[in-house]
């Protein structure tokens, strides 16, 4: 029984296996099951979102009346870069065949969530400054080298695409 | 290399970097000490034959004049401990007035008739004479906030400013904490205070929490980088000037006579008329909160005043009612200094105001800086 996930879609000896429940556990057995892991990816970016926020408005409430955007709209980051990206990419997946060239491999993946965590913690510790009233030349270290992070994490990305088109080229 | 980014290795070596960065730029910024005394003392004031300071008032008139920072007064947003930001509508019922976002591009006094209630009658808490100087701290009441106001009156020859008939211990000075320049450098302001055998002292600008700012102590310079604040200048003839660092050099401003700049802001009372404008208000310290101000009503008379908040017994006040209170007091010159937990009166060995950072806890604050009256050389002082 030769099963095949090609596509986002499964093959079982050459027939396209249509039970959705069955491909998933195939699929999962593979390791193949990206649509699920994607899926996962948003609910934990969605889980972070909402940690941050709740955590810069806690911040604030006790802040007696002093206010920072940094605080205040640090949850944006993993919403707009991690939430996002991650919802596209889950509804690619389940819905018109985004092919295996549109899923970014690991490397990619670890780079940009660790890119999101800095720019993240980066804006919750300048805020926290501008709250005390104080400012550090520490802070720029977050910004630049999360934006570092993100920029690696896209050309990685990209090159992995490239390779994937120049082997389906040649294959 | 694709392994090591692709693994929970890459992921864990990264969570552990943050961490450790993170944990050691909190300390760097609240904790470490750091001692900036090497090199950076950079002139002192340049005395005269008769050792005297020469003060040029006219530097602050010419910046003023030409200075095109009418409205960048103040500090930038990252202003220094507890000053804030309220986006809320400051609704006040007990006094009728309404302020709003939407008003805060019209006039001060057009939007504004008075936000401070009656001050109640003052109530003499304590005296210090001198030879020099007579200091009367009382106590008032207004907008459910207790306030402290030192009034100090340099006596007889010193109000003509007869510079032999006093010396300089009885004009205003100012002290570091531990007695040394540098960040996370900090002490109680009554511990610096009983260090400096102060009479009175208040908090001052806390410039250890600022990397930017003049610094000007005592008549030495220490930092001339600008941070585009509004500062008060004590000059030797113990007169004040509020300038912008925008309009003028620290050298400048020591060149003109300057003993002491301040770098906090804004300035309340200038000219007699209040100085603290709508945008102003909206933009930093609408929100009640203990203060700090120091003005200036005539030559020799000066009001340290210090006030309570964030507690249950007194709410504080904004800038706005303070920048009153001082006028009301007949201040030509005022000054906000340092406020919320950092707001400090220290007479006669005891801290008069009720310190609190959060309201739940009566404590002074560390702080790295004082201004304060010394005691008399002689000993011929009577207090109570």
């Amino acid at each position: 029984m030769k099963e095949k996930c090609i596509n986002g879609n499964v093959y079982k000896s050459g027939v396209i296996v249509s039970d959705i429940s069955q491909k998933n556990e195939i699929m999962a057995a593979k390791g193949e099951d990206k649509p699920g892991e994607a899926t996962k990816k948003v609910l934990g970016y969605v889980l972070i979102t909402i940690a941050v926020a709740l955590f810069g408005a806690v911040y604030e409430y006790f802040s007696f009346g002093v206010y920072s955007y940094y605080m205040i709209y640090a949850f944006a980051i993993p919403l707009i870069l991690g939430v996002l990206p991650w919802l596209f990419i889950a509804s690619a997946r389940m819905g018109r065949g985004a092919t295996e060239k549109d899923h970014p491999p690991m490397y990619t993946i670890n780079l940009w969530g660790s890119g999101i965590a800095t720019l993240t913690v980066g804006s919750v510790f300048h805020g926290i400054l501008d709250i005390y009233g104080t400012t550090s030349s520490l802070s720029k270290v977050y910004f630049i080298v999360g934006a570092g992070l993100l920029l690696t994490a896209f050309m990685t990305f990209i090159g992995y695409r490239e390779k994937k088109m120049t082997d389906a080229r040649i294959a | 290399m694709k392994n090591f980014f692709s693994s929970w290795k890459y992921r864990l070596t990264s969570f552990l970097a943050l961490t450790a960065f993170t944990g050691y730029a909190l300390l760097d910024t609240f904790v470490i000490p750091r001692s900036y005394t090497e090199g950076t003392v950079q002139q002192s004031a340049a005395l005269n034959t008769e050792r005297t300071v020469e003060v040029d008032k006219s530097v602050f008139e010419t910046a003023k004049g030409t200075g095109a920072n009418a409205e960048n007064l103040g500090k930038s947003e990252e202003d220094a401990s507890e000053i804030g930001n309220s986006s809320e509508s400051n609704i006040d019922n007990a006094y009728g007035t309404s302020e709003n976002k939407e008003s805060s591009t019209s006039k001060a006094e057009e939007a504004v008739s008075t936000t401070i209630d009656t001050v109640s009658s003052d109530e003499v808490i304590g005296t210090y004479t001198d030879s020099v100087k007579t200091i009367t701290l009382s106590e008032y009441r207004a907008n459910d906030t207790s306030i402290y106001a030192a009034d100090v009156q340099l006596l007889g020859d010193a109000t003509e400013l007869d510079e032999s008939a006093f010396s300089a211990t009885d004009l205003i000075q100012t002290a570091f904490a531990d007695n040394t320049y540098g960040k996370n450098v900090k002490d109680a302001t009554s511990v610096t205070a009983e260090e400096n055998d102060a009479v009175l002292a208040i908090n001052g600008d806390f410039y250890g929490a600022q990397n930017d700012g003049y610094v000007i102590r005592n008549g030495v310079l220490y930092r001339s980088t600008s941070g585009g604040n509004e500062d008060l200048a004590i000059l030797a003839d113990g007169s004040f000037e509020i300038f912008s660092e925008n309009d003028l050099s620290a050298e400048e401003v020591l060149a003109a006579g300057a003993v002491d700049v301040l770098s906090f802001g804004p300035g309340l009372v200038e000219n007699s008329e209040i100085a603290v404008t709508k945008d102003e208000e909206v933009g930093k310290a609408m929100a009640s909160n203990p203060r700090t101000a120091i003005g200036i009503l005539e030559d020799g008379h000066y009001v340290f005043v210090v006030t309570d908040g964030r507690t249950d017994e007194s709410e504080g006040l904004t800038l706005y009612q303070l920048a009153e209170f001082m006028q009301s007091l007949g201040c030509t010159t005022a000054y906000n200094l340092d406020g919320g937990g950092s707001s400090t009166l220290y007479f006669n060995g005891e801290i008069i105001n009720k310190p609190t950072t959060g309201g739940n806890n009566i404590k002074e604050r560390s702080v790295s800086d004082i201004v304060y009256l010394g005691k008399a050389e002689d000993s011929a002082t009577e207090s109570t």
